[in-house]
């Protein structure tokens, strides 16, 4: 049975729809490179906290649509449906529908600057497994080894965007790092 | 005359350079601390909810906001408190609190006659002048918010402060950051 866009599906996303943390989850490739660094990480004596891994890709596609259709970027019969998600965009009535979904991006806590055209996306590393979002601590200065054995010395900086020896370490074990976004490592820096 | 000129020129041959390093030193130390106080004095907005790396900011003072609109404009906003939850401070929802708590920034609630949307607040005036520029770009995860000083051929970025959304959406900020 469909249910209207609106409040309920924020509630039911919180509960169905919810991404991960568990390493577990990621695509079983770029788990094991994962593995590999974070192993030689805490090995050298680095704490890795992770926040996410794989995202649902049924959150994606509500968080998608909703901005889309609450911006008037599309009609809500634009909307593709999905399985699993039971979801009517379409209220018959175009102020009611754009209310409905502004509801589900106020709820959700989306964002959307002024100069924005771009939505959520439906599709990305971390919905297919191969990224990961983390944070690496550690005092002072560690030996870490790369992949092929090499130590490298690596000095704690607050800053992990510019870490490029710690970029180094983990892109030879696969884990490249995203310059912009702080936690953010996947399988092709993307 | 001559000769309380001459004492004055001895005094200053013995004492300048003494005087002169330590008005140096002094100099110094000035700008290292106004360098490193950007982060306690800036902070990024979102909505009713300043995110800023000073975890002693009173409530009931005053800030300058820069909301960041089509057209920028400014406005005073007043620090409410301490925000706790991701209801009234959405940097602090679930998917999104512990990297943007992880990231040394205290969360806080404010009020202002308009309403923001994105914004960067200035806690000392003196900030929010015509000499700085204010701006933002979306980034894969979340929005980069920077300050920058004009000079007279380049900006200077003075200020940079991240605010992770917890989903993915297309960049907006220069791509060759990754390059």
């Amino acid at each position: 049975m469909t249910t209207k866009s609106g409040k309920y599906w924020v509630t039911w996303a919180n509960t169905h729809a919810k991404n991960s943390n568990k390493v577990s989850d990621l695509e079983l490739s770029f788990r094991g490179d994962f593995n590999s660094f974070k192993t030689a990480l805490t090995d050298a004596g680095a704490k890795v906290i992770i926040t996410t891994t794989k995202r649902s890709d049924k959150r994606a596609y509500l968080f998608h649509w909703s901005w889309k259709i609450s911006q008037g970027k599309c009609t809500p019969s634009d909307a593709k449906a999905m399985v699993g998600v039971d979801i009517q965009w379409d209220h018959n009535d175009l102020v009611k529908s754009k209310a409905a979904a502004l509801e589900m991006v106020k709820g959700f806590g989306l964002a959307i600057p002024p100069r924005s055209f771009n939505p959520p996306s439906l599709s990305s590393n971390h919905i297919t497994g191969k990224a990961i979002d983390m944070a690496i601590k550690w005092t002072g200065v560690i030996d870490v080894n790369k992949k092929d054995g090499t130590p490298v010395s690596l000095t704690f900086v607050s800053n992990v965007n510019t870490h490029t020896a710690l970029h180094e370490v983990g892109e030879s074990y696969g884990v490249k790092k995203l310059k912009t976004d702080i936690p953010h490592w996947s399988f092709n820096g993307h | 005359m001559g000769i309380k000129m001459r004492k004055y020129s001895l005094f200053y041959l013995l004492f300048g350079p003494i005087v002169f390093l330590s008005c140096a030193q002094k100099q110094e130390d000035l700008s290292a601390f106004e360098a490193n106080d950007y982060s306690r004095r800036v902070g990024w907005v979102d909505g009713d909810c300043l995110a800023i790396q000073n975890a002693k900011l009173s409530a009931g003072s005053e800030i300058t906001v820069v909301v960041l609109d089509e057209l920028q404009y400014r406005i005073v906003a007043k620090v409410l408190g301490e925000a706790t939850d991701g209801e009234t401070c959405f940097p602090l929802l679930g998917d999104r609190r512990s990297v943007n708590v992880g990231s040394g920034y205290s969360f806080y609630q404010i009020k202002s006659d308009k309403k923001i949307n994105f914004a960067i607040a200035v806690t000392e005036g003196s900030l929010a002048s015509e000499n700085y520029s204010f701006d933002y770009c979306s980034t894969l995860e979340g929005i980069s918010f920077s300050v920058k000083k004009a000079n007279q051929n380049t900006d200077e970025e003075i200020w940079n402060g991240y605010y992770y959304l917890g989903y993915d959406a297309e960049a907006t900020c220069d791509i060759e950051s990754n390059e």
